[in-house]
């Protein structure tokens, strides 16, 4: 029987993949809880049972991500923006946050963002997109159709 | 500025806003190793038989010298989730005759096989994975059914596969072990062979498409993902009869100019989600080409009486001197499984022929089934 054979160890895959999880938590939820996510996501991932037999580490991370993305804060984006207009226009921001681009971002529901930032963003194929998402290939043409439908005033 | 360069600009913008990645997480509790799962207990009868009958098999694999590395000689469980190449599955026969239960193993996965296109001026084999099971109710146990093996012993296999799919593989070549390991900074699937894979297939052409079967039937579940292949755990410096250097990581792309310029990437199978933009699913028929002005051509056939029953010109993403991707849904009701073939080819610039036809016929129930040796 073939068999994958662990040869790194958690710290090793967390170290390889930390940088571009990241980024893609923060396609998901804004850059405010992204590192909650992808802590949240790799903590659950590495202590599953099925995590040692896991063939696609990278992939199945993807999907961790998503998931917890999608189980945390659902409206988080949302409500933060709202808190930043309740504060006030006057109010300053990290020159890191780009408000217009939350508030495009946050037209989008977590599967659209997902399929959007790893179609458009990592130039994935529609296959690979969909085995990072733990969706099929139609499912991505969906999410992306209605995430252009979405964004096609703002951008247009 | 088009739409997509639109929304990277606005991806590009979200992603500026990434903060740095967070700590590795130190309170982490690792999880029992998975072998403590419990199982059904209908399984637990047939999953014992199969562990012990197969025993021996690693033990085969190894030399009589070597110790066998703990992980690496992990042995088929009854419903296994370790393979990460097709789906191994038990169950129990029912056998009057004796009061031992007789043990069916069935291996059903994707193999990448090859075919001589139709009219192809390289004459450069097509690649053509194809979705296969096979099933030994026989109580001898195939172990082996695994996909090295139905590659490598195509010509033994009974069954329905059609004649004109054929393996470059050599019948003694094994991959011996697979492993994911960190190359400079890149997770890599590291497949240990056995030392027949040294010599190649016999000749040039021959070793590339060995090693792109190998290659694409390997990274199925990842596209992305490239091999190291290594024999004895060393990197393989000499490979086949040109000696070529494989001590670097390879991937899909590495040797595809060795192949017809139409490839298949996944098994034609029905699906009920859309692939193309036609809303609706079908049989998605998905690959790569590098053909004249991306344009080709997919027929559906009555492969009995050579009937054209169904157009339709694809585009593929580039084409003209680089490899694009392709992807179409056939509605089912056009296609009669078991009848129903499908060519894909482009018409060639020169006197307008179908060129570099790769046919695929549609078996029935979507998988073909193959037959282990009796002996």
């Amino acid at each position: 029987m073939i068999t994958v054979t662990r040869v790194m160890d958690n710290e090793q895959v967390y170290r390889l993949y930390s940088q571009e999880l990241t980024h893609y938590a923060t396609g998901l939820v804004g850059p405010f809880d992204a590192s909650d996510v992808v802590t949240d996501a790799c903590l659950k991932v590495f202590e599953t049972r099925e995590w040692a037999q896991v063939a696609n580490q990278r992939a199945y991370l993807y999907r961790a991500v998503l998931n917890v993305a999608r189980d945390l804060h659902r409206q988080s984006l949302s409500r933060r923006l709202r808190e930043m207009r309740a504060a006030g226009r006057d109010t300053t921001y990290p020159t890191e946050v780009d408000v217009d681009v939350l508030i495009a971002v946050d037209r989008l529901s977590v599967r659209q963002r997902a399929a959007v930032f790893l179609t458009y963003w990592e130039d994935l194929p529609a296959e690979v997109v969909a085995e990072r998402m733990g969706v099929s290939v139609g499912s991505v043409k969906r999410h992306l159709a209605r995430a252009r439908k979405r964004l096609a005033e703002l951008l247009s | 500025m088009s739409y997509e360069k639109r929304v990277k600009d606005l991806m590009g913008r979200l992603t500026a806003m990434s903060p740095e990645p967070p700590p590795y997480p130190e309170e982490i509790t690792m999880a029992e190793p998975t072998t403590a799962r419990p199982r059904r207990p209908i399984l637990m009868f047939a999953g014992a038989a199969v562990v012990v009958m197969a025993l021996a098999i690693p033990l085969l694999l190894l030399d009589g010298d070597e110790k066998p590395d703990a992980a690496a000689t992990t042995l088929p469980a009854p419903v296994s989730t370790s393979s990460t190449i097709g789906e191994t599955s038990t169950t129990d026969v029912p056998d009057t005759t004796t009061t031992t239960p007789v043990v069916s193993v069935t291996w059903e996965g994707t193999i990448y096989l090859i075919q001589t296109p139709e009219n192809s001026f390289s004459g450069d084999p097509a690649l053509v994975p194809v979705r296969v099971r096979v099933v030994d109710s026989s109580g001898a146990i195939f172990a082996d059914a695994q996909f090295t093996r139905v590659l490598a012993t195509l010509d033994e296999l009974g069954g329905s596969l059609p004649a004109t799919f054929d393996t470059a593989i050599p019948d003694d070549v094994e991959v011996l072990d697979l492993s994911v390991a960190e190359v400079n900074g890149e997770a890599v699937l590291v497949a240990d062979m056995n030392e027949a894979f040294l010599d190649g297939a016999g000749g040039a052409l021959g070793d590339f498409t060995m090693l792109n079967q190998l290659i694409y039937t390997l990274t199925q579940s990842d596209p992305e993902q490239r091999v190291l292949f290594t024999v004895g755990n060393q990197p393989v410096v000499v490979f086949g009869s040109e000696g070529l250097v494989l001590t670097d990581p390879v991937g899909r792309d590495d040797f595809i100019h060795e192949l017809n310029i139409i490839i298949l990437t996944q098994p034609v199978l029905l699906t009920d989600e859309s692939v193309d933009d036609d809303p609706q699913g079908g049989y998605a028929v998905v690959g790569r080409s590098n053909v004249f002005e991306a344009a080709m051509t997919v027929q559906v056939v009555n492969a009995s009486t050579g009937e054209v029953t169904y157009e339709q010109p694809v585009m593929a993403t580039s084409g003209s001197g680089t490899w694009g991707d392709f992807a179409v849904d056939i509605d089912a009701e056009l296609i009669e499984p078991g009848v129903s073939s499908i060519r894909v080819f482009w018409y060639g610039a020169e006197d307008g022929t179908p060129s570099n036809v790769v046919t695929i016929p549609v078996p029935e129930g979507e998988v073909w089934e193959l037959v282990p040796p009796t002996d």
